[in-house]
């Protein structure tokens, strides 16, 4: 049936399965440098550094990345300190049947679609932080940070975890036998060894916080602008993935609007590619190692 | 003299299974105790119950009391670190840190003494002539200790042990990973440490037990059979399953 011998289905899968996520990437980058190429010409580096937008006559992307990057940094100053904290206790204080429920919970919310957090995000979260910080509109860079924070906390949360386990016990039982106790042990022996597993970890989560695209659009108000003063956060704003979600569909195909549309993509195309390949070269080669002494404390 | 460690009718279980069985023995002052069995006896056990180092393992249970001078050990008041700064340990394999060999010796010292900053070039050079590695890493001591021999990684582990000034060292297998240089080197140093300090030593080798130990427990499955003086022990055990043990290297007991 084969006549090539009984080997060659599985390679035949796995050179197309690469074949096509390799080309898959490099089709997209191609694309976006074409179709982006017309706006750099026609604004030049003014692209990158105008702040202001108006189809037909200007197209500054500064609010954009603006808003993009305020609103991660946001989602990771929150998510980070929680996400880290409940990765020790759950590590090293839990009893193992509680820490795998944890797990599994946290790995399905990790599942959930984005769009379903938007849905709360517009009706819970908008009136609470309206109602908290005393606010007009609750849509802002702050109600959009929170939200995101809330989405990539279960990853990061649960590869932090992984980054902890993977220490092996003996640090522990060192640690502990010299007289450490309960945190200094977790301070000076745990976190150190964790350390470059929980980078990648937050790395991932940034990726994916920059992404993000339809919760995001339903909470930021989309108001194309960088507020004064920079670090008002409680405003309407505007992120890439939204400008490029309200955007989009309305100027497919027609001119410089598109081929500004087409930039935005670029510049969070090649930052998102960035982190995460900073992310996985970090967290790649690790974790492998930590799931192997991992099996082999459990068998004992 | 009144002894150091005072085990009164010890159980231990992890969940169903028990490991030690109604075990009540002493352990002197300044001297070395060696803990000698077969694999699985329960030798580790007994080590670990000393810095409650168990206590962790799921299903532990410990009935019957172990007094360390005239503390209870198992008495809720116990603080576990306090009680492991006096009671040190070296495991079988040695476990050193990704660090250098300067920040290794000072691991259990750093978050103790941290007014003390001026003393930790000299703990370390102190601690390290102790174990006789001085000499060899004097001029390295900032490079990683991963490159180390096994041998002086073990004896870098007793240093960091040292520098913490225990009361006790408990030392488990401590050579068995070694070559035979490395191994008389800890040998030569259990002699020398001890007076100072009480060591408790648990072996398989029955030689190594012979020179180095002032006393010798031995135990089976879990039980106490003999302890006594080392001369005593291996001249003239009282117990059958000792002779057979030390003629045969097994016992049924
Ligand atoms: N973490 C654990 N969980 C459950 N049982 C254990 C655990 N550690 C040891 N045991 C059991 O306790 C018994 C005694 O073990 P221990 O390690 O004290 O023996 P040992 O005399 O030190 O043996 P060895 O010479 O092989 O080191 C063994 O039957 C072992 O299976
Ligand atoms: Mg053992």
């Amino acid at each position: 049936m084969w006549p090539l011998g009984r080997w060659r289905p599985g390679v035949a899968f796995f050179i197309s399965s690469f074949l096509i996520s390799i080309s898959a990437t490099g089709i997209i980058f191609i694309f976006l440098i074409v179709e982006s190429f017309p706006i750099f010409q026609h604004e030049g580096l003014g692209f990158l550094s105008g702040s202001e937008w108006y189809p037909g006559e200007v197209y500054g992307a500064l609010p954009m990345i603006y808003g993009t990057g305020i609103v991660t940094f946001i989602a990771v100053s929150f998510a980070l300190p929680l996400a880290l904290g409940s990765a020790v206790i759950t590590s090293e204080v839990l009893s193992r049947p509680t820490r795998l429920v944890i797990k599994m919970m946290m790995e399905l919310l990790a599942g959930i679609p984005g769009v379903v957090y938007g849905l709360l995000g517009i009706t819970l979260l908008t009136t609470a932080v309206k109602n908290t910080f005393n606010l007009i509109d609750g849509n802002s860079f702050f109600t959009a940070g929170i939200l995101l924070s809330i989405m990539i906390l279960p990853t990061v949360m649960t590869l932090s975890e992984d980054a902890l386990r993977s220490v092996p016990k003996e640090y522990r039982d060192q640690a502990l036998a010299l007289g450490l106790n309960r945190s200094e042990t977790i301070f000076h022996a745990v976190l150190p060894g964790a350390i470059k597993g929980i980078a990648g970890a937050v790395l991932l989560g940034i990726g994916r916080a920059m992404g993000e695209t339809i919760s995001v659009m339903l909470v930021i108000g989309s108001l194309d602008r960088i507020p004064q003063p920079f670090y008002n956060i409680f405003t309407t704003g505007q992120t890439i993935t939204s400008k490029l979600g309200r955007e989009g569909a309305e100027a497919l195909g027609v001119g410089y609007h598109w081929n500004a549309l087409a930039g935005l993509g670029l510049i969070l195309f090649l930052a998102v590619m960035g982190i995460t390949f900073i992310g996985n070269s970090i967290v790649g080669p690790l974790s492998g190692r930590g799931i192997n002494t991992k099996r082999k404390q459990k068998k004992r | 003299m009144k002894p150091l460690f005072t085990l009164k009718d010890v159980s231990l279980y992890y969940g169903e299974s028990q490991v030690l069985k109604n075990i009540s023995l002493t352990i002197d002052k300044g001297k070395v105790t060696s803990i000698i069995g077969p694999s699985g006896a329960g030798k580790s056990t007994i080590l670990r119950t000393l810095n409650r180092m168990n206590d962790r393992i799921p299903g532990f249970q410990l009935s019957g009391e172990v007094f360390f001078d005239d503390e209870n050990l198992y008495n809720n008041g116990t603080k576990v670190h306090l009680l492991r700064q006096n009671v040190g340990m070296v495991f079988q394999k040695p476990c050193i840190f990704p660090k250098s060999i300067y920040d290794n010796v000072l691991f259990g010292v750093r978050h103790l003494y941290s007014r003390r900053k001026h003393e930790f070039s000299q703990i370390v050079e102190e601690t390290l002539k102790a174990v006789s590695l001085w000499d060899e890493v004097k001029d390295k001591l900032n490079q990683s200790a991963l490159e180390l021999s096994q041998g002086q990684q073990q004896r870098l582990s007793i240093a960091r042990a040292l520098a913490v000034e225990p009361r006790v060292l408990l030392m488990d297998e401590p050579t068995s990973s070694l070559d035979p240089t490395s191994t008389c080197a800890i040998e030569e140093l259990v002699g020398r440490l001890s007076g100072n300090l009480t060591i408790v030593i648990v072996t398989h080798k029955l030689d190594q037990a012979k020179k180095i130990a002032d006393d010798v427990v031995f135990i089976c499955e879990g039980k106490l059979i003999e302890h006594g003086r080392s001369e005593n022990i291996f001249s003239n055990p009282s117990q059958q399953q000792t002779k057979d043990y030390l003629k045969w290297h097994l016992c049924k007991c």
